[in-house]
């Protein structure tokens, strides 16, 4: 999932040739400086929102959740057999 | 009786010899990872040379100013996301399997050291920057995690230490790189004093017989570049392994990061899954904004002290201390994140970051201040990327 996350980052690198073109050439180097503070403040905001225990249950498919059923069952009765 | 105690002495000298022999090759496995760790990393000292070849290019082309060429590193940065974002999954597991660890590096390296050939005899800007940009960052984003496969498979027990010492080149290379550009560019250490209008903003060039040097300086820099691939090459060699032990390894890398996550709860099923979940969106548009700041500074720092610090050395020598912070805050984070949680690492790198942002322009004019300024700018970069590898572990049950 990194691998996905990361292009974030190369997003970035994109979005930064427009806040060079459209914001450093205009109004200095300092206000893009303040562009990414408050980009940095953003950042914060999504840090706090985010909710990192996930019930993946929910999202397995009808034949998974069957496939980890037999598993288990399968386990169950190994364990007995071994007791 | 004897002949059985001299036939296990025998076994027993082999044994030793063998394990030595492994040891030695380990050893020098990483030091030619650090090597072409220290080429790789000249992908971020691109706000060191980006003066010196505007000058350059602005002597052959008057049009050509700072913000032409502001282009280079965002390239780069989205070509190495393609080789180094994706390294566990494409580029860098499909050339590792096929062709083998000293293949890859030699590729690696080749990218780079002839994209500075190449860019030498170059005088037209957009064709520079998307040469030098596509071919660096491809470069390094296949070769800097390449060499960390085999020393983990010469040092089982010592993982951790050995990415650390092969990683460490990356932050080195900047570091070293920036300095020798400046060396070889303007020996004399003169002022940018070519006054060039962009937009609404005065910025400031080299004069031509400086910026003469560059094409020279870009041909040494490949002569160095080269010698070091070479050498990393030599140096570099994969262990005589079964392919299952190597499969096995390469896939504990994932499994070292999901160590971090609750292994008994269910990971996440698929990639499809996880793009519909605001927890993906989540990560992805926190590393759209954190990121952004880093790779700005990283890119224009030069270019933004010369408007205040009439010292070229001086600049590029802050630049330098700025990639070993980066560098050492690297390493130092992965031990932080054994201790404390994303969030927590995560809000006191943007609390450090919004408050250099705001503040950066009140100490430009003081190269001290500047230069820690621009040092806690750079570990800020570093400390915004790390925590994402192991925060989707954490998340998504696997990286």
């Amino acid at each position: 999932m990194f691998s996905m996350v990361i292009q974030g980052g190369g997003l970035s690198a994109l979005f930064s040739i427009f806040v060079n073109e459209v914001i450093t050439v205009k109004y200095g180097y300092a206000a893009s400086f303040y562009v990414y503070g408050v980009f940095t403040v953003a950042t914060a905001v999504l840090v706090l929102l985010l909710r990192e225990r996930y019930n993946w249950q929910h999202y397995l498919s009808d034949s998974t959740k069957q496939l980890m059923h037999v598993i288990k069952q399968e386990k169950l009765e190994n364990e007995e057999d071994t007791a | 009786m004897e002949d059985e105690l001299a036939e296990s002495r025998a076994t027993l000298f082999d044994k030793v010899q063998t394990n030595r022999s492994r040891v030695r090759r380990g050893v020098m496995c990483l030091i030619g990872g650090f090597l072409i760790n220290l080429v790789a990393g000249i992908l971020n000292s691109w706000g060191t040379f980006t003066i010196y070849i505007t000058s350059y290019l602005h002597s052959k082309d008057s049009s050509v100013n700072l913000n032409t060429m502001f282009i280079t590193f965002p390239v780069s940065i989205v070509f190495l996301s393609t080789g180094f974002g994706n390294f566990h999954l494409v580029v860098g597991t499909i050339l590792y399997h096929k062709i083998g660890a000293r293949a890859t590096i030699a590729i690696s390296g080749s990218f780079i050291t002839f994209s500075y050939l190449i860019c030498s005899f170059i005088t037209d800007a957009y064709a520079f920057a998307v040469i030098y940009g596509m071919c660096v960052g491809f470069g390094a984003g296949c070769g800097s995690f390449t060499p960390v496969w085999p020393s983990w498979l010469y040092f089982p027990k010592r993982r951790g230490l050995a990415t650390g010492i092969i990683m460490f080149g990356f932050g080195f290379g900047a570091c070293i790189f920036g300095l020798a550009f400046t060396f070889l560019t303007n020996p004399n250490n003169e002022e940018a004093d070519v006054r060039v209008k962009s937009g609404g903003q005065v910025t400031f060039l080299f004069a031509k017989h400086i910026a003469d040097n560059v094409p020279w300086t870009l041909r040494y820099l490949a002569f160095m570049y080269g010698a070091l691939t070479v050498a990393a090459v030599l140096l570099v060699s994969d262990p005589t392994v079964s392919r299952v032990e190597r499969k096995t390894v390469m896939s504990s890398f994932v499994s070292a990061f999901n160590s971090v996550a609750d292994l008994q709860k269910v990971n996440c099923p698929s990639r499809t899954v996880a793009v519909r979940t605001w927890a993906f969106w989540d990560l992805l548009l926190a590393l759209f904004f954190t990121s952004g700041y880093g790779l700005y500074i990283i890119n224009q720092y030069k270019n933004y002290g010369h408007k205040h610090i009439r010292n070229d050395m001086l600049l590029s020598v802050i630049g330098s201390v700025g990639y070993a912070c980066n560098s050492f805050h690297r390493l130092m984070l992965t031990q932080l994140m054994d201790y404390f949680t994303f969030r927590q690492v995560m809000l006191a790198n943007c609390a450090l970051q919004i408050a250099c942002a705001f503040t950066i322009d009140l100490v430009v004019d003081n190269p001290a201040l500047y230069c820690i300024w621009v040092s806690v700018s750079f570990m800020c970069y570093a400390g915004g990327l790390s925590p994402f590898a192991v925060e989707c572990g954490v998340v998504f049950g696997h990286v």
